[in-house]
């Protein structure tokens, strides 16, 4: 369709008024939109240069939030500003004026840029109503929204619509009423598509592991164990309770990195090892950071765990007491020790506990001791009454 | 949507300049994919990003101080892109992780050999170009069908408009010299910047800023798009110096923001070239055509007619 030269369009310069068609003040609308966006958005950079500045640094931080609340007034002042203006001087906005439409005000005691400035904030303060009260367009007689009412302004036509739409003169006699079923239909299929996509979601953030796995990871709670140990202990205690399942790997890897990219302590071999521990299945860096781990100290902790895993040598962990009696020592031992009997094995459980006041470590104790007690017969450990160890356990339960 | 020109009108395939300046980007974009090929197409979204995940730690090591107060935005394609960094990234003493360290050089390494090897490279313009060719080829080239099918979109509709208005002249020296200001434009603000400029897009701000200085004042035919519906998309009548505000300003406020001008994958400072240059062509056209009038009106009567008339058919 083609809306014609409206400039050279030869109509009677009269005093008459028409009302302007729906696609006219829609048509009007995005090409303010057009124009005024974008100058704007580089008026307040301008303007707002050092704010963006800082929200770039620190998008998260608080000052930032406040600084997208700012802009977001800064926005909706300025560019009713400017309409203001142009309604002031043109008696329209730039759209509006191209398309040969005018906004008449009644009310003339009132300053009109002031008038023109209400009405230009009622009309971007709609839109914070998901633009619903826009619609009224359809339904007024003189497509009167409520701060056209609010101002006693209505939007006119200079131009008669049959000079401005001759070549579809008839669709649009059907104006209102098309407009009326597409935004009905348009609008239910929203509705129903919002509605389907906010339970969807809504289900997703219940059911979901891995919108629980990112709440956890963006709370840091993931990797909060052992926070109050020093960074080598940390690590130690991570790998270890990463070998039982408690720790995850993630979590193991970000210790890892820790060490490797931000601590630069003598741990780095053991960190090496740690990350050799997290990688992925498909991950082909694997065995370089098992071999990386006794590149620079043939004698450190990461290497010797290391040659350990390589020749599967955990029955000799013992030769070695310093390593064997640390927690992570322990732990290997215990899981990986094939030659440890069921008394050597308890003896390593007790020797965690007593050494060790971690609630992860305790939480692992007790629930080993379970599972070795499980294994002979089926009962919690608050009905044990003949085993020895039952009441150790309860004592480690109350001490938790 | 608003698209400036007809976007509806039948197309006609007349020697015009629109279809010379697409049909030798087209030719340049299938000559390239065809014959030449493209080095850089292995490297996939997931390759580049398990292989710079730590690309920013490697990075802010070889900072000094005082460059890591002026970084305020690191990103992996803003460091791929600083050729600073692939130099001191060779033999630098990085603390970290050794072997994901060795990973990432290597990864930069075989990246950098494939680039110099790309058609980016060998026909694009950066702060090393191959030849001073580079500073007409890279008008020309296009990396890929998006690339090339935007940028054609805008050059038809615009010269499509342009072609009725002016000699075809000016428009092939607008396009080759708002491409060279465009690419002065993008040295300019990124001298460290080792990835090449390609594309038409800095011509094609020319020859909108041209047409928003020289015609500002004439009314052109804009296409807009409301709805598939029948009745809301079509043509309308708006002036044409809304080019600058509506598609140019855009890319100064991009430029405020991203000091470098260079946004992902869009370089935003050899729009802001182009368009100048093309403001500056467009007010040297309004001069040229006042002064032709001044002539015509005082020293018309000396001319013979042949001259008479050849000088008044030059006036738009």
């Amino acid at each position: 369709m083609i809306i014609p030269e409206l400039n050279s369009v030869s109509y009677q310069s009269t005093k008459q008024l028409y009302k302007p068609t729906v696609l006219s003040r829609l048509l009007a609308f995005v090409i303010d939109y057009f124009i005024f966006a974008p100058v704007i958005s580089f008026s307040i950079l301008m303007f707002f240069r050092s704010g963006f500045d800082l929200y770039k640094t620190f998008p998260q931080s608080e000052e930032s939030q406040v600084i997208f609340f700012y802009l977001f007034f800064g926005f909706l002042i300025l560019s009713t500003f400017l309409q203001a203006i142009f309604i002031t001087l043109w008696g329209a906005t730039p759209g509006q004026y191209a398309l040969k439409l005018r906004i008449e005000f009644a009310n003339k005691d009132t300053p009109l840029f002031f008038q023109a400035w209400f009405r230009q904030l009622g009309f971007a303060c709609s839109f914070l109503a998901f633009g619903l009260p826009l619609f009224k367009t359809f339904i007024d007689e003189h497509g009167r929204c409520f701060y056209d009412k609010m101002t006693d302004a209505r939007v006119v036509s200079v131009v008669p619509n049959e000079q401005r739409h001759s070549l579809q003169q008839k669709h649009y006699e059907q104006d209102r009423k098309f407009w009326l079923t597409s935004m009905t239909t348009l609008s239910l299929f929203f509705v129903v598509l919002f509605a389907i996509v906010f339970w969807r979601g809504y289900q997703n953030i219940l059911t979901s592991p891995l919108a629980y796995k990112k709440m956890l990871n963006r709370s840091k709670k993931a990797c909060q164990d052992f926070a109050d140990l020093e960074s080598t202990d940390r690590l130690r205690y991570k790998i270890a309770m990463n070998l039982v399942g408690t720790v995850s790997d993630e979590c193991l890897n970000q210790e890892a990195d820790f060490v490797l990219w931000r601590n630069f302590t003598q741990d780095q071999s053991l960190a090496y090892f740690a990350k050799f521990i997290a990688a992925s299945d498909n991950s082909s860096l694997d065995i370089e950071y098992l071999k990386e781990s006794c590149k620079t100290d043939q004698g450190s902790e990461g290497c010797y765990w290391s040659q350990v895993f390589i020749n599967r040598t955990f029955n000799q962990i013992d030769e070695n007491p310093e390593y064997a009696r640390s927690v992570l020592g322990q732990i290997i031992s215990y899981e990986m020790n094939t030659d440890l009997d069921q008394q050597a094995k308890s003896k390593i459980i007790k020797n965690l506990y007593a050494q060790n006041k971690s609630k992860s470590i305790q939480k692992f104790v007790i629930l080993e001791s379970l599972s070795r007690q499980a294994s002979q017969s089926r009962r919690p450990a608050s009905e044990s009454q003949s085993v020895d160890e039952t009441e150790n356990i309860k004592e480690m339960i109350k001490d938790l | 949507m608003i698209f400036p020109g007809n976007i509806f009108k039948k197309i006609d395939f007349d020697f015009h300049p629109v279809w010379v300046l697409v049909a030798i980007n087209v030719a340049v974009f299938l000559f390239i994919q065809l014959l030449v090929g493209d080095t850089l197409k292995n490297y996939t979204n997931d390759v580049y990003l398990e292989k710079t995940s730590k690309m920013r730690e490697l990075y802010l090591q070889t900072l000094d101080p005082l460059e890591k107060t002026q970084s305020t935005e690191i990103s992996a394609t803003s460091i791929i892109r600083d050729s600073k960094f692939w130099y001191r990234a060779e033999n630098f003493p990085f603390k970290g992780d050794q072997v994901k360290i060795a990973d990432s050089k290597q990864f930069l390494k075989e990246l950098k050999e494939s680039y110099l090897k790309s058609p980016q490279f060998l026909f694009g313009l950066s702060p090393s170009p191959t030849s001073i060719w580079a500073w007409i080829t890279y008008q020309f080239l296009h990396t890929s069908f998006f690339h090339l099918l935007m940028n054609m979109l805008f050059l038809y509709l615009i010269v499509g408009v342009m072609q009725t208005k002016i000699d075809q002249d000016w428009i092939y020296a607008i396009y080759v010299l708002s491409g060279l200001g465009g690419g002065y434009a993008y040295l300019w603000m990124n001298p460290m910047n080792e990835i090449a400029v390609v594309g038409a897009s800095g011509a094609i701000c020319g020859l909108m800023g041209f047409m928003s200085i020289a015609f500002h004042s004439q009314n052109m035919e804009w296409s807009y798009f409301l709805s598939p519906v029948k009745g809301y998309y079509g043509i309308i009548n708006l002036p044409v110096f809304l080019l600058f505000p509506m598609y140019l300003i855009s890319d100064f406020t991009t430029v405020l923001y991203y000091n470098t001008g260079v946004q992902s994958s869009v370089a935003h400072s050899a729009h802001i070239g182009g368009t100048l240059v093309g403001c500056c062509l467009g007010a040297l056209y309004l001069v040229d055509q006042r002064a032709k009038k001044n002539i015509l009106a005082k020293w018309g009567h000396h001319l013979s007619h042949e001259e008479f008339v050849s000088l008044r058919d030059k006036i738009k």
